[in-house]
């Protein structure tokens, strides 16, 4: 039992941690609240409890849901364990009033914490944990109903507590739906009789909380007159019902309460059973640009690789190439850095974008308590920045990264235009004494790795005889090896530096260099995809050629038998030092994410359209899990056609965050050489939709290329001519490719070359695909061009001599071809709609928006240009092609930015509003308000539901109802949102790379977790040296400040979702009052 | 091509831009320095030069002149590749007086042929030739110098040669006694693949040598035993299975460093010949490798024209073990030789060659810290000359000369039926054993004389009046003068004159008239003379014959003198005594002229010339060729002038003297001439290979009063960072300027001469540096100021340094700045002072040089608003710059036109 529930014991382990630390923890321990729920629930405090700053903490971030530990629960806990039963799940946690009223200071001080341990909560990831499983959802779960069943038994009841555990999944998973919801709605009705309503609101899961609170105190605070329906979740828990994909979707049954807001404050319950939206957790994620850190697990002995997205840590297990540990940040914070603490390997230091630095023992028994300590280990191998109080030496120019070499004898220090190197002195005892030696740099040094040599020759009187190699990777693609660089150190007349080795066998930058465990090689990589391993002595080369992209890193292990090697594509390979095979895989999501801004120059042409891409992705329609998304070969570093164009599919499990397949689509040049005559780089195409039909059985691909503008310059004069000449060369291709189940890929089916004609009857060059959609009832697509045409494309067997042509394995051969074309009239309103002039530029569609409807009868189109005002919605009929309506009202005089159809209802989604359209009534049903910015839409139909992405925030809708049924705010720009066929709930994809899904669960919906105000900008790296230990106790508690940073800056400053309810939670006065009475210094604004 | 332009400074030259020589270069096929390294000599070190021998079997001789690299003979060859150079140099003497006479050096090649040949580099001719009972010689090597030892009965011993041939054969040769003799074979190798690709000294008795079967074989010369033999293994992949060891070279410490075909470089034990350490330097054959004096340092050249750079370093534990540095690709074609000349303080550099004929420079010492440099492909000595009033250009090699002529500009631009800007109008195939020398064609176009080794042609031009080409008739002269050879000649301006530089340097006179019987038609005196160099005495000197070789000589510019200057820098020079008197008896020889300083005797001129011409006066129309009066007041040149011009004098009207008045014939003077010295200032301008400006007075003997007020410091910051020599000076005297435009082969330089050219900060920069003369060795340092680097090329900037030039140090909060690029060895303090004192001058110099980088003009000077200099590199590489000259626009809207000989590549 134990090796089936390692998560389980972890958890356990550390709960039980929790109760032996009870009592001084509460008091001694540094605290962190985030305002924001300082603000909300001493909200509701000052109604109940005025006296008891009862503090509501949230837990940031981790895939944990804040439940108030007890010590009763702690009790139970181990209990469970030993038991290890499936346990019916009681939705008890309105029950727990009571005991806040108990002992509302022990609760207090325990949560507190509590809440210190779940900023940085680690979430321990079973390695056994069968592949489709999605951890993180796993541990979330299992953490949310360790505490119900704390609460359940708190209570005394004596129903079987639901055992949470993901490990147990398959009792629990079988668990049938019925049977949940029955003591679901049961149990919880009773208890909640017995309940003030808003103490219950204290109780709820965060999420639900959250909306429910900021609702219920609109409603108090100018709920005169006017009746409000506030739905309350409850925390049922149901097991999910997707057990083919082998994850356990919790999905939460709560009870939707009714309360008639109003002076008299009566509450009327009506008990509904209605699932509670939840946002899960991140998953995926972009590794930093940082080294990883080989390590060794002490508890299992196995090789574990240590990285980090921006927003988690990660352990990952060499043997099994499967995440063994994570921890998240909260969000807001990024991880800049981390290294292990030389001293204690077990102890992982790490680095924040806010100069923020602690601890965390990574090794077995990760779930531990978290140090949080200031990291005065000045000196850790690897590179890291060091954060203390005193500056050591504060370079000229920037620096990018740095590493400590031998104990911190050397620190060397790089950026673009300086190298900074660092020896300390042998005087005195203080061993912060360095010289330093800045060295200016013509030609930008990209990597850099030292060496120290150990000269056994005794007859030096020199003492310092190690010698320190030094290998720089430079940006015109050199190497240069110094074998000594240790003479730059000398005094004024005497310092020198001799010429380096030039290593140069790369063409661009060199990514990463390092030296082989033993000196005799030096290991670099680049953007050319391919290992090169200099053997330093006899000058020969030795390649691992065609990597899938371009090298960004390289690790050597400490036993110096394995490389890993972090690549573009956002996985990190291990390889074998001595066969060069591939040891493990760690894949993540190859979303491009935005160029940050980087110092290389911007192209000389802006993209054709100021429009912004798409995210051309979709979710596999059996398989909900796995998202299809065009991905670049390589992360882009610049901002051109060529670094950003997107030849590749990836299969990627969203659930459990693994990579599953990847493929080309169109041509690519990864591993060639990918520079024209003229050093530009060579654009592959750039795939621009995918939609995938209906059976999971056909994918359909659009890429679009066009030669650079460099090629054609020679031809024209204006800047028009070149678009115009780039336009006439564009080639477009339609290409469907069919699910080969033997081999695992897509292998195409069908190219249509250019399935669009250009725009305004232009003869030459393809046109623009614009949209393309799949039939959702039988195989089939429909595209719709730039020329306005609606085109259907279906598959037709081919035949023979009358027979159906079989291809291997008894296919039948198919060839798609065009059905259907339906050109649409362009709207006339504009007048100058036909004039021929006009059509060349101003007419040139922007977009179209097409959509089917469920049963595929119809198909709205809609084609967007910038000369028109107004955008004329078709509907087409599907079998006869012909138009069956016109509507131009539906987006009147806004602009039209996607549509949909949800049972009868046609969507539109318009600037700044929702339009539903009531195909029956053919009226318009509801006019919904969004924020501006641009939207984004997705329509679940099992749900019934539709969300809508603006920027950061998604909201959901159900067409018939006025109000959204749920609306979050994720806090990061959202790419795309999508709605999986025959799956509940939404996944939303993030510019950085990470994907969240947003569904209807029996877990304690979690609202967005708490938000730091915006990261100052990662400080310039400066080299600091440790405080003296006198100075500790002040670090320690600054820091806590800066952990605690208040969330309800954010939630003051931010904009709210829906701005037309003023539904903001007000901090009235006397709540300021219980904000600040927590009285501890943390709890301060942070002095950022 | 002929593009016609006017040059930037409008209006003052008319520049034919000609690309239509095609003039061939050679690739080079062989290095050799006369010696590798400072160290090991007592004394005075010997003479410093750089033989390259070419594909076609030309041997130039090369004087680094610490880093100024000039380009003094070539030794013309038999068009037989030259394979191998060695020098030698013989023991040491002491005279009678105890005075060390340094041995003398010796130069050695093989050819492609059964030969090893020993060269007269005084007379740039082929010395002798060894040839034995063994197959062509693929290399050779000269055994190291003799070192004096404790034991001091030893006789100093010579330095014998060893060649391995094609056959597997090792012979050893002696030096001994002025001498080079078959001593012994060494070894007879058998095999078919048994051909010694390379072969050297280990030491004075030990012969390592490098066979095509992919051998190393090691040989004591004491006993003729084979010591050892090493085998490279196969070859590599694809490659034939036996590898060439192409060079083998020896490190100071004893240790082998061979390379091979494979592309490899190995070092050996020098003890117990065993591999060391293999190092894959090129991917293609490595051909030739050097060390470094202290062997701490190898460079290699491969077929692909990279050169890779190695270098030992304290590896893991202490150990010594060699890795390749960088490579670098300096050659357009293969790098097929290399030879390095490495001293610890001044020089220190690598040449290479190859099949892009340049040879290129590039430092050892200081590699990575200064740049490469190439030198020029092309003669330091035009191959072109003009005939300005006839406006031909002539042009030679080998045994051709082609002559062109250049359309007046008027006769393109305006002429509704245009020229051809220009026209091959003859091309003379001479029937010569040699090749032409030298060429030189008189003003007006009507005498072209032509020398190989061995002979002397002239011939008189006439245009014919059917066609445009032009008519050669062949113009006899004495035998006893035509079969002196020669390596120079230079026809006087009024083109009656043609001195001649023997190959002995002998300087003999030729005087040119009318026939009286067909007056069409010009014939040689049938008397000529030999005019007889100073005797001074000379700093004892391993190159002394070589030192005493004439490289330029110049007529003035009315005839009258006549100046011929050599290797080491010595002047001589003549003047015309008399005015010319028609009427006067056309050869006129006297025996025993009292006014003539007969020392010759000393002569080592076994001239073939009768007796009587020793001391024989010849007077030919009254007018003879004598000693200048002044020439001993002529000082030694720093170095070989490169520029030798005189100073256009406006003729001023001469008296109308026809004869010599007051010159009458007695009895017992019946040959009676005239003393009348040429009237007028004679002013010489010389620029030396140091790039020093002097103008002499020739008949003063004495700096003319321009050169002392512009000394050479007063030349432009400009022109001092140019780095290529001069190659010829054209004047330009029309109107009111006096203008000289110096070129070499990448560089056109415009200098007013008519005034003085400096203002008051180069004057006071000047008196400093005159001060600091006489101080001390002031010249010498200054000089040394800016030969701090190795000898390559500059310093490397900053932007393309592959390390840093400079750092910022941080220690207890103290920030200093360090310049790394300061050379190893410290300057030391004075030289320091020095360079500061003179920085802010030479910084104002340059700030006034506001020019861009390919055109460099000057503030325009005063309200005249005429630049006083002006440069430009568009020009290259630069055949020659010749004048010419439009006789149709009167004499004072001319300005000059010259044609710019380009060879493009």
């Amino acid at each position: 039992m134990a090796g089936t529930k390692p998560s389980r014991e972890l958890q356990s382990g550390k709960t039980t941690n929790m109760v032996h630390d009870d009592g001084a923890k509460g008091s001694s321990k540094k605290r962190k609240a985030e305002s924001s729920e300082v603000a909300e629930s001493s909200s509701k405090k000052a109604r109940h409890r005025p006296a008891s700053p009862m503090v509501i903490i949230r837990n940031t971030h981790g895939g944990t849901d804040t439940e108030e530990p007890t010590k009763k629960r702690k009790r139970q806990l181990v209990e469970t364990e030993t038991a290890g039963e499936v346990q019916p799940l009681p939705a008890a946690s309105s029950l727990e009033p009571s005991e806040v009223r108990d002992d509302g200071m022990a609760m207090e001080e325990e949560m507190v914490a509590a809440e210190e341990k779940d900023i940085f909560q680690p979430r321990s990831v079973p390695e056994e944990q069968d592949g489709g499983g999605n951890f993180a959802e796993d541990v979330e779960m299992a953490r949310a109903e360790n505490a119900v069943e704390d609460e359940v038994v708190d209570l005394g009841a004596t129903q079987p507590e639901a055992v949470s555990e993901a490990k147990e999944a398959e009792p629990a998973a079988i668990m049938p739906n019925g049977g949940d919801s029955s003591e679901s709605s049961t149990k919880p009705s009773k208890l909640q009789r017995r309940q003030n309503r808003k103490l219950e609101l204290s109780k709820l899961s965060i999420g639900e909380r959250d909306v429910q609170r900021e609702k219920a105190e609109v409603d108090m605070n100018k709920a005169k007159n006017r009746e409000a329906r506030i739905e309350k979740g409850r925390i049922v828990q149901e097991r999910a019902q997707e057990l083919a994909h082998e994850v356990k979707m919790f999905k939460r049954e709560g009870l939707a309460e009714t309360a008639i807001a109003g002076l008299r404050m009566k509450e009327v319950r009506k008990q509904k059973k209605q699932p509670a939206w939840s946002l899960s957790n991140t998953v995926a994620g972009r590794f930093i640009d940082h080294d990883p850190i080989f390590a060794k697990d002490s508890a299992t002995g196995d090789a574990v690789l240590i990285t980090a997205t921006h927003r988690e840590i990660l352990v990952l297990s060499v043997e099994t190439s499967l995440p063994v540990r994570t921890y998240a940040l909260r969000r807001g914070i990024s991880i800049c850095s981390y290294s292990l603490d030389p001293s204690d390997p077990e102890s992982l230091h790490v680095v924040c974008d806010n100069g923020l630095s602690f601890a965390w023992r990574w090794s077995a028994d990760g779930s531990g308590p978290q140090n949080l300590e200031p990291s005065d280990a000045t000196f850790s191998k690897g590179s890291s920045a060091i954060w203390s109080s005193r500056s050591l030496y504060t370079a000229g120019k920037r620096l990018d990264e740095m590493h400590v070499v031998s104990g911190g004898d050397y620190i060397i220090a790089h950026g673009p235009e300086a190298l900074v190197l660092g020896m300390r002195q042998d005087t005195g005892k203080n061993a912060n004494d360095y010289v330093w030696v800045e060295i200016p740099m013509s030609i930008a040094v990209t990597c850099v790795d030292a060496r120290i040599v150990e000269s056994n020759s005794t007859s030096k009187k020199d003492k310092r005889l190690a010698r320190m190699s030094l290998a720089l990777g430079k940006s015109d693609g050199k190497i240069l090896l110094y074998d000594d660089v240790t003479s730059v150190f000398a005094g004024h007349s005497q310092a020198s530096l001799p010429t380096p080795r030039t290593m140069h066998w790369h063409r661009e930058a060199v990514s990463a260099v390092k030296f082989s465990r033993d000196g005799s090689y030096l290991i670099s990589g680049g953007k050319e995809t391919v290992l090169v391993l200099w053997q330093l002595n006899t000058g020969k080369k030795q390649f691992l050629p065609h990597l899938t992209s371009e090298i960004e890193r390289i690790v050597v292990s400490p036993e110096g038998d394995r490389y890993a090697i972090q690549m573009g594509d956002n996985s990190i390979m291990v390889l074998s030092t001595s066969e060069l095979k591939p040891v493990a895989n760690f894949a993540g999501l190859q979303l491009a994410c935005p160029v940050s801004e980087s110092s290389l120059p911007t192209p000389k042409y802006e993209p054709e359209m100021p429009y912004s891409k798409s995210v051309a992705a979709v979710l596999h329609p059996r398989h909900a899990n796995q998202l299809l998304l065009a991905v670049p070969a390589t992360r882009p570093k610049t901002s051109t056609n060529a670094a950003e164009a997107r030849p590749f599919l990836q299969t990627f499990d969203v659930w459990t965050s693994r990579h599953v397949t990847r493929q080309a689509l169109t041509r690519n040049n990864v591993t060639d050489l990918n520079l024209g005559p003229e050093r530009t780089p060579v654009a592959p195409p750039d795939t621009t939709h995918i939609s995938i039909s209906d059976g999971g059985q056909w994918l359909a691909t659009v890429d679009e290329w066009m030669p650079p503008a460099s090629d054609l310059e020679f031809l024209t004069t204006s800047w028009e001519e070149l678009v115009e000449e780039r336009r006439k060369r564009r080639e477009v291709y339609l290409k469907i490719w069919r699910w080969d189940e033997a081999q695992g890929l897509w292998t195409l089916s069908s190219r249509v070359d250019a399935p669009h004609a250009r725009a305004g009857k232009q003869m030459q060059g393809a046109g623009r695909v614009l949209a393309l959609v799949a039939d959702p009832v039988s195989p089939g697509f429909a595209t719709m061009g730039e020329d306005g045409q609606v085109r259907t494309w279906k598959p037709k067997t081919r035949v023979r001599n009358g027979v159906a042509m079989k291809g291997e394995g008894d296919v039948e051969l198919v060839e798609w071809v065009c059905k259907r074309t339906v050109e649409l009239p362009l709207g006339s309103e504009d007048g100058h709609a036909d004039s021929p002039v006009d059509t060349a530029r101003d007419h040139l569609p922007l977009k179209a928006c097409l959509a089917y409807s469920e049963d595929a009868s119809l198909l709205a189109a809609a084609l967007i240009s910038a000369g028109h005002t107004t955008t004329l919605v078709h509907f087409l009929d599907t079998s006869s092609g012909d138009i069956k309506a016109t509507k131009s009202g539906l987006a009147g005089g806004e602009h039209l930015e996607h549509v949909g159809f949800l049972d009868r209802y046609f969507i539109a989604v318009v600037r700044d509003a929702v339009h539903i359209w009531d195909l029956v009534t053919d009226a318009l049903q509801q006019r919904m308000v969004l924020p501006s910015g641009a939207t984004l839409l997705a329509i679940n139909s099992v749900d019934n539901t539709f969300a809508v992405a603006v920027d950061s925030r998604v909201n959901v809708y159900k067409p018939a109802e006025t109000r959204g049924v749920h609306k979050d705010d994720c806090h990061q720009n959202i790419t795309a949102i999508l709605a999986g066929r025959g799956a509940k709930g939404y996944t939303l994809l993030f510019d950085d790379a990470t994907v969240r899904t947003l569904a209807l669960t029996g877990a304690p919906a979690r609202r967005a977790l708490p938000d730091a105000p915006a990261a100052p900008k990662a400080p310039e790296l400066t080299i600091e040296s440790g405080p003296p230990q006198s100075e500790r106790s002040a670090d320690d508690a600054e820091i806590a400040e800066v952990l605690a940073l208040p969330a309800a800056d954010t939630k003051a400053s931010g904009p709210i979702f829906d701005e037309t309810e003023d539904d903001r939670p007000v901090v009235r006065p006397e709540q300021l009052a219980s904000i600040f009475d927590i009285g501890q210094s943390f709890a301060t604004l942070p002095r950022v | 091509m002929d593009i016609r332009q006017h040059v930037g400074v409008s209006s003052t030259m008319d520049v034919h831009r000609a690309r239509f020589v095609p003039y061939p270069t050679s690739a080079i096929s062989a290095l050799a320095f006369s010696r590798s390294s400072d160290s090991g000599y007592t004394g005075a070190f010997p003479a410093l030069r750089l033989a390259v021998g070419r594909a076609n079997g030309d041997i130039e001789i090369w004087n680094p002149l610490k880093g100024q690299w000039v380009q003094e003979t070539v030794c013309l060859g038999d068009g037989k590749s030259v394979d191998g150079l060695a020098w030698t140099q013989d023991p040491d003497e002491v005279d009678s007086e105890g005075t060390v006479l340094p041995g003398q050096q010796r130069l050695f090649s093989i050819a492609s042929s059964q030969a090893v040949t020993e060269w007269d580099l005084a007379r740039s001719e082929p010395k002798r030739k060894s040839t034995g009972n063994f197959s062509e010689v693929w290399c050779f090597a000269a055994q190291p110098r003799w070192k004096t030892s404790k034991n001091a009965q030893d006789e100093p011993r010579s330095q014998d040669m060893v060649a391995g041939c094609g056959d597997g054969t090792l012979v050893l040769l002696s030096t001994a006694d002025n001498d080079l003799q078959f001593k012994r074979f060494l070894a007879r190798v058998a095999g078919k693949r048994a051909r010694c690709m390379c072969i050297t000294y280990q030491n004075r008795d030990v012969v390592v040598a490098g066979f095509a079967d992919s051998m190393i074989r090691i040989y004591d010369t004491r006993n003729n035993s084979q010591v050892r033999q090493m085998s490279l293994g196969i070859g590599l992949p694809g490659a034939p299975k036996n590898a060439f060891v192409w060079t083998i070279k020896v490190l100071p410490n004893g240790d082998i460093v061979s390379g091979d075909s494979n592309g490899e470089v190995r070092i050996w034990d020098g003890r117990n010949h065993s591999l060391v350490q293999r190092l894959t330097g090129h991917d293609n054959d490595c051909l030739d490798l050097v060390t470094s004096a202290d062997g701490h340092t190898i460079l290699s050249g491969s077929i692909d024209g990279r050169m890779s750079i190695y270098r030992q370093t304290l590896g893991e534990g202490g150990r010594k073990s060699w890795a390749k540095h960088s490579h670098r690709r300096a050659h357009s074609g293969e790098v097929k030789a290399m030879a390095a000349f490495d001293s610890k303080n001044g020089l220190s550099v690598v040449v290479s060659g190859g099949s892009d004929a340049a040879p290129m420079l590039t430092p050892l010492r200081e590699h990575g810290k200064e740049n490469s440099r190439s030198l020029s492909s092309l003669p330091q000595q035009p191959k072109i000359v003009s005939a300005r009033k006839a406006r031909l250009i002539a042009s030679w090699w080998e045994k051709e000369i082609s002559i062109w002529r250049i359309a007046r500009q008027a006769a393109i631009d305006d002429v509704p039926q245009p020229e051809k800007p220009r026209k091959l109008v003859a091309k003379l195939s001479l029937d010569v054993k040699q090749a032409i020398r030298s060429v030189s064609v008189s003003a007006d176009g009507k005498l072209l004389a032509a020398v190989t080794a061995s002979e002397i042609k002239v011939f008189q031009l006439r245009r014919r009046t059917d066609s445009d080409g032009l008519a050669v008739r062949k113009v006899h002269a004495p035998q006893e003068f035509t079969s002196l050879g020669a390596r120079l000649l230079s026809f006087s301006a009024d083109a009656k004159w043609l001195a001649v530089v023997t190959p002995d340097s002998e300087v003999h006179i030729a005087r040119f008239a009318e026939d009286p019987e067909q007056p069409k038609q010009l014939r040689c005196l049938p008397h000529t003379i030999e005019l007889d160099r100073r005797h001074s005495k000379r700093a004892p000197s391993s190159l002394s014959e070589y030192d005493r070789a004439l490289v330029r000589v110049a007529f003035a510019s009315d005839s009258s003198v006549l100046v011929a200057g050599d290797v080491s820098g010595y002047l001589d020079s003549w003047v015309l005594e008399g005015h010319e008197d028609l009427t006067a008896t056309a050869v006129d020889i006297t025996k025993h002229d009292s006014d003539k300083v007969s020392s010759n005797d000393g002569s080592d001129a076994e001239s073939d010339s009768s007796d009587d011409d020793d001391d024989a006066l010849v007077i030919f129309y009254g007018q003879h060729w004598t000693d200048n009066p002044a020439g001993h007041l002529l000082p030694k040149l720093d170095s070989a002038p490169l520029a030798l011009t005189f100073r256009p004098t406006i003729l001023t009207a001469q008296a109308l003297t026809n004869g010599n008045p007051g010159v009458h014939s007695t009895r017992h003077n019946p040959h009676a001439h005239s003393h009348a010295l040429p009237p007028g200032e004679h002013r010489l301008w010389i620029m030396t290979a140091r790039h020093e400006m002097y103008e002499l007075d020739v008949l003063a003997g004495r700096l003319s009063d321009w050169s002392r007020r512009n000394p050479t410091a007063a030349l432009p910051e400009a022109f001092r960072q140019i780095k290529d020599r001069v190659m010829d000076a054209v004047w330009d005297v029309a109107g009111q300027h006096q203008r000289l435009w110096l070129h070499g082969t990448s560089w056109v330089f415009m200098l007013d001469v008519g005034g003085d050219s400096m203002d008051a900060e180069s004057v006071a920069l000047t008196k400093k540096r005159k001060r600091k003369a006489r101080n001390g060795n002031g010249e010498e340092r200054s000089a040394k100021r800016h030969q701090l680097g190795s000898g390559a090329g500059d310093r490397v900037e900053s932007e393309r340094s592959l390390g840093p030039q400079s750092l910022t140090r941080t220690e207890n909060g103290h920030r200093a700045n360090i310049d790394l690029t300061r050379s190893e060895q410290n300057a030391d303090e004075d030289e320091d002072v020095e360079v500061d004192s003179d920085l802010p001058a030479l910084q104002l110099a340059r700030l006034r040089s506001n020019g861009s980088k390919g055109e460099v003009a000057r503030r325009d000077q005063g309200t005249e608003g005429q630049r006083k200099w002006w440069c430009t590199f568009k020009y290259r590489p630069i055949l020659g710059m010749v004048p010419l000259e439009d006789a149709t626009i009167p004499e004072e809207d001319r300005m000059l036109e010259v044609a710019i000989v380009e060879r493009p590549i």
